[in-house]
């Protein structure tokens, strides 16, 4: 009898998360709001000193951080940037995160980097090359690291499989987790023409380990991932369904631009803890929180 | 053995890096993909078409927002001299100093490094305001460094207070790294909180106002960044010390050519003077 694989990769669900953003920084570290997590973005805190470090001090005091990052370009044809990633690697001494995440993506090549989140061929040697690389990252840095799935603008001629398919093959091959972002794959449904809810039954469930949900900008011809506004309900029905095929999983709410105040974006996270009680049953929803010291606490 | 040298890293697909290349520089490109007839054909090669779509509109989508990115940050990094700049220089400059300075590092902080230097040798700075926007750059990127820069390991409270006045004299002193010093000839630190309280100020008939020989020190206490504007006086001796000089010698140099009077009033002074920088952090180290 084969054993099925753990859920999550063994890790733990930490229930709904916030980011943690500046213009929250005053109500967090005064008011002290029970929320079940923050993700930080690494790199806000891969500096030598001054007042970033001293707000993560603020934060780890009182918080659960994980950590999600955003200029790894895992993808890069660029040899990985081993600076960084020792920056990266001190960072999680620091916080103690269960796990990391970055993108599935590029960021520049030739020496440059260009910030964003760029698409990748969905081709068998992009794949074994990706997989090589997170494979390296996760054993360099000792922890539990997740590849995110990103919206995307443009598709290639040479891709040969589906953008799940692709996911699945790196995450598999590397042995890695999977930050399902579900508001990415709506996103890039749209731009693309294909069925959300194949991706989402495509991707192997058991190394989902985080999921995000955020807003988006709808244009004429096609839809950015603004990460602005709530989650719209198209989302959250996918959210629905990603939830039912991987269970209790970690999730974190994204508002980056016209950020509102902390409780509207917690709102945000009381409608994702809802969908989950309603998909797995209030007891099954939060199962991992207990492993964080912090979950709940009095303002 | 390094990092670097434990793990083998693959070599990128030699049709992954001709596509990443390609699309680096086309995402770079100032103007619109559409525009170049060759451009959109390569597009084709590499990008599929939607019903929606050409290849060219989907990397003009991406190529848009390299510009407002890296346009945001470096407007986030130096708001005075966008101030005075204004709306087409400022974008003027930023389309010609992304093209010289692409961004190559993984984060946005480092994108203004090259701007002070790049200033000085780029034509398009506004007549007469010139000398206000180069400090102004050197100004805000001093301030990045200043922000998050490391702290220098504390001074040792027992050395300090071991030291004897005969010490005192000889030592020389090494600054903080988070203290920068400037002589400018408009104060851009005033003008900063000035433009951040109104960026549309008329940032001429302001430089026109308020053109002052100005001597500062900008630095960071309990993790809020302060500046410091200094008398002459005190600039020359901050300045001395950081050159290596003993207090004496500081001194003696700061007095030169002064009257008895003007000597002894100055003696007053830099107890003062040193009582607040030591209490500013200025002071990284003592060494005898």
């Amino acid at each position: 009898m084969t054993k099925s694989p753990p859920a999550r990769l063994g890790l733990p669900d930490l229930g709904v998360g916030l980011g943690l953003r500046i213009p929250h920084y005053p109500h967090v570290f005064e008011q002290k709001p029970a929320c079940d997590w923050f993700e930080i973005i690494s790199e806000n805190f891969m500096v030598d000193g001054g007042r970033p470090l001293a707000n993560l001090e603020r934060a780890l005091a009182d918080y659960r951080l994980v950590q999600h990052g955003v200029s790894l370009s895992l993808g890069s044809a660029n040899p990985l940037d081993w600076q960084y990633l020792k920056k990266l690697k001190a960072l999680v001494a620091k916080t103690k995160t269960p796990w990391l995440s970055d993108h599935l993506c590029w960021a520049g090549s030739d020496c440059l980097n260009l910030h964003d989140l760029l698409p990748l061929p969905y081709t068998e040697e992009t794949v074994k090359y990706v997989a090589e690389r997170a494979r390296i990252v996760q054993d360099f840095l000792e922890v539990r690291f997740a590849i995110e799935n990103v919206s995307s603008y443009l598709s290639f001629t040479s891709s040969r499989m589906t953008e799940w398919e692709f996911v699945g093959a790196i995450a598999e091959e590397a042995d890695v987790g999977i930050l399902l972002d579900v508001n990415n794959i709506y996103v890039s449904s749209h731009n693309h023409g294909f069925d959300p809810n194949a991706y989402v039954d495509g991707v192997p469930h058991h190394r989902v380990v985080q999921m995000h949900l955020a807003g988006h900008t709808r244009f004429e011809k096609y839809i950015i991932d603004t990460h602005t506004g709530r989650v719209i309900d198209d989302v959250w029905a996918l959210y629905a369904r990603a939830i039912e095929r991987c269970g209790a999983v970690s999730t974190l709410i994204e508002w980056d631009d016209d950020i509102p105040s902390f409780d509207e974006v917690h709102a945000e996270a009381k409608k994702a803890i809802a969908v989950r009680d309603r998909v797995l049953g209030a007891g099954a929803a939060r199962t991992g929180a207990a492993a964080g010291p912090t979950t709940e606490r009095v303002a | 053995m390094s990092a670097e040298r434990r793990y083998v890293e693959p070599r990128a697909p030699e049709s992954l890096r001709s596509v990443q290349s390609f699309l680096t520089d086309a995402f770079r490109r100032p103007a619109p993909v559409a525009g170049d007839e060759s451009l959109r054909a390569s597009c084709a090669m590499h990008v599929t078409s939607n019903d929606r779509l050409t290849p060219a509109e989907q990397v003009d989508i991406y190529r848009r927002q390299y510009w407002l990115r890296h346009d945001d940050a470096l407007h986030d990094d130096f708001p005075t001299l966008a101030a005075a700049l204004g709306h087409d220089g400022w974008h003027s400059l930023v389309r010609d100093y992304l093209v010289a300075h692409p961004p190559s590092t993984p984060s946005l902080r480092d994108l203004g490094v090259n701007m002070p230097a790049f200033l000085e040798r780029w034509d398009g700075l506004p007549e007469g305001l010139e000398a206000l926007c180069l400090e102004a750059a050197r100004y805000e990127i001093a301030f990045l460094d200043v922000f998050d820069g490391a702290d220098p390991p504390p001074l040792d409270p027992k050395l300090v207070a071991s030291l004897s006045p005969n010490d005192w004299e000889r030592a020389t002193f090494v600054l903080s790294p988070l203290v920068k010093r400037f002589e400018l000839q408009y104060p851009v630190n005033v003008l900063r909180l000035v433009v951040r309280d109104d960026a549309s100020t008329d940032v001429r008939e302001w430089a026109r106002q308020n053109a002052k020989p100005t001597s500062l020190a900008l630095f960071r206490k309990d993790l809020v960044v302060h500046y410091e504007e200094l008398v002459p006086d005190a600039f020359r001796m901050l300045d001395a010390l950081a050159e290596g000089k003993s207090l004496i010698e500081a001194c003696s140099i700061v007095a030169e050519g002064k009257s008895e009077a003007d000597a002894t009033a100055l003696g007053r002074s830099v107890g003062d003077w040193f009582r607040r920088w030591s209490s500013w952090g200025f002071i990284a180290k003592i060494e005898l």
